[in-house]
């Protein structure tokens, strides 16, 4: 199914085709859930984020511009909510017990109940100091290295040049990285 | 400087380093720097953390029953918010339309009670007009009953009929000198309008401005046949009335009537 067809199906829905809105939902769940995972790092917890994101698209169809591509509208209204989920995540942490939090759980990761340990950790550790990255530094970050999307692409849709793009980047991976080794060693 | 020279070089080669892009010994020497950098070495675990299977890999190693567990809880979920609170899009929809529908309504409801009110107003004035053409209908009844009357009157009298000359006299209520005299051109050749004894009853009857004219001129007729066209419009002539002065046709037919009887 091609972006015609998907933006077909919304403007369908906008008219009060409930079949349309079952079409979207069929075609577009999985890569929905794909991306979520790469934020949640936990298959049920990108499945709760891609429910949220479904409800939202339900409810906020009106907003959504027939002339414009489905799938980018549909993308930047779930990016949205993986990084809802992000901060709520590194609030959440901010205010509990360093390591003592549940916020994740990773299933899908491999090895040993010691090496789970240490990615469930770490991964905390990076939503934590994500909070330290200015907004913009935030977003180029997490569609390039957490969704792993492509440089060009991003800087195109985030209307950015392409070396500011890598900049950014390179200014978001270094604060981080400094920000890692300070919770590192605060444990 | 330098070591910050080597983490510069160090970030730039790690996402060829990623990418597989990098031969051996600029991998080796990438390695080298993290294990002598803290921060680079953090850099790196960052990038084997988020390092994930292509999306295609991801997508087709989703769990079918998180799929099935995801229809089904949004199905309901859905369910619950339309009967709860959020209008569905159809309802919004309906809703959406509901103003304007009414609005065009309401102005198809005024279109429409202004037509009427222009059809009523169109319907009075044809009323008006038909009553006045009743009023003028009654009003020219009124004068032919008036005429008619005055024929009766002639007919009763046993005159009407008894000459062209009365018939067309009975046709009008008042006629002037000038339209008696035309009256009276018009009559054929010899026609008698009056017998004398009937022109002398008019001559004892009739208005002093028409009797002291005309009464020299009836001592001058000799015919005992009675009043010919001719004869009467020649008086008519003669005598110089103003032809705008006008009598009753009615009082001439009755005069001369009850001229006939004496």
């Amino acid at each position: 199914m091609n972006d015609g067809r998907f933006s077909a199906l919304a403007a369908a829905f906008q008219r009060g085709d409930e079949r349309s809105f079952e079409a979207l939902v069929e075609a577009l769940t999985r890569p929905l859930i794909a991306i979520a995972y790469r934020y949640a790092r936990d298959w049920e917890w990108a499945r709760d984020l891609t429910q949220e994101t479904w409800i939202k698209v339900y409810q906020r169809i009106d907003g959504y511009n027939p002339r414009k591509p489905f799938r980018a509208w549909l993308f930047a209204v779930h990016r949205n909510v993986c990084l809802d989920h992000v901060r709520r995540a590194w609030v959440r942490l901010e205010s509990a017990t360093p390591g003592a939090s549940a916020v994740f759980r990773d299933r899908a990761a491999t090895g040993g109940a010691h090496e789970q340990a240490e990615r469930r950790e770490f991964h905390e550790q990076l939503l934590r100091a994500l909070g330290d990255l200015s907004e913009r530094q935030r977003q180029v970050f997490v569609r390039v290295d957490v969704e792993q999307g492509d440089p060009r692409q991003v800087a195109r849709e985030l209307e950015m040049k392409y070396g500011t793009l890598r900049t950014t980047l390179h200014f978001a991976r270094r604060r981080l990285a400094r920000r890692l080794r300070e919770l590192k060693e605060d444990l | 400087m330098k070591q910050k020279s080597d983490c510069d070089v160090f970030q730039q080669q790690l996402d060829a380093f990623k990418a597989g892009r990098l031969g051996k010994e600029a991998r080796a020497s990438l390695q080298g720097h993290a294990d002598s950098c803290p921060e680079c070495a953090v850099l790196l675990r960052l990038h084997d953390h988020l390092a994930l299977p292509p999306q295609e890999e991801l997508e087709a190693a989703i769990p079918v029953e998180l799929l099935a567990s995801l229809r089904s809880r949004l199905a309901t979920d859905l369910a619950t918010r339309r009967a709860v609170t959020t209008p569905t899009p159809q309802e919004r929809l309906q809703r959406d339309w509901r103003t304007p529908a009414l609005a065009a309504a309401a102005v198809v409801l005024l279109a429409s009670v202004g037509l009427l009110y222009a059809e009523v107003r169109k319907l009075q004035g044809r009323e008006r007009a038909l009553i006045e053409q009743v009023a003028e209908q009654q009003s020219r009844l009124t004068e032919d009953e008036r005429r008619t009357s005055v024929a009766a009157v002639a007919r009763t009298a046993g005159l009407a009929g008894s000459s062209a000359w009365q018939r067309l006299l009975a046709r009008k209520g008042r006629i002037s000198v000038a339209e008696l005299d035309d009256l009276l051109a018009r009559l054929p050749s010899g026609t008698t309008v009056y017998s004398r004894a009937e022109f002398e009853a008019l001559m004892a009857n009739a208005p002093i401005w028409l009797t002291s004219a005309w009464r020299a001129r009836l001592a001058e007729i000799e015919t005992e046949d009675g009043i010919q066209s001719e004869e009467l419009l020649r008086m008519l002539d003669e005598t110089a009335i103003d032809p705008r002065r006008s009598i009753s046709t009615a009082r001439l037919l009755a005069l001369s009537q009850s001229g006939g009887r004496s």
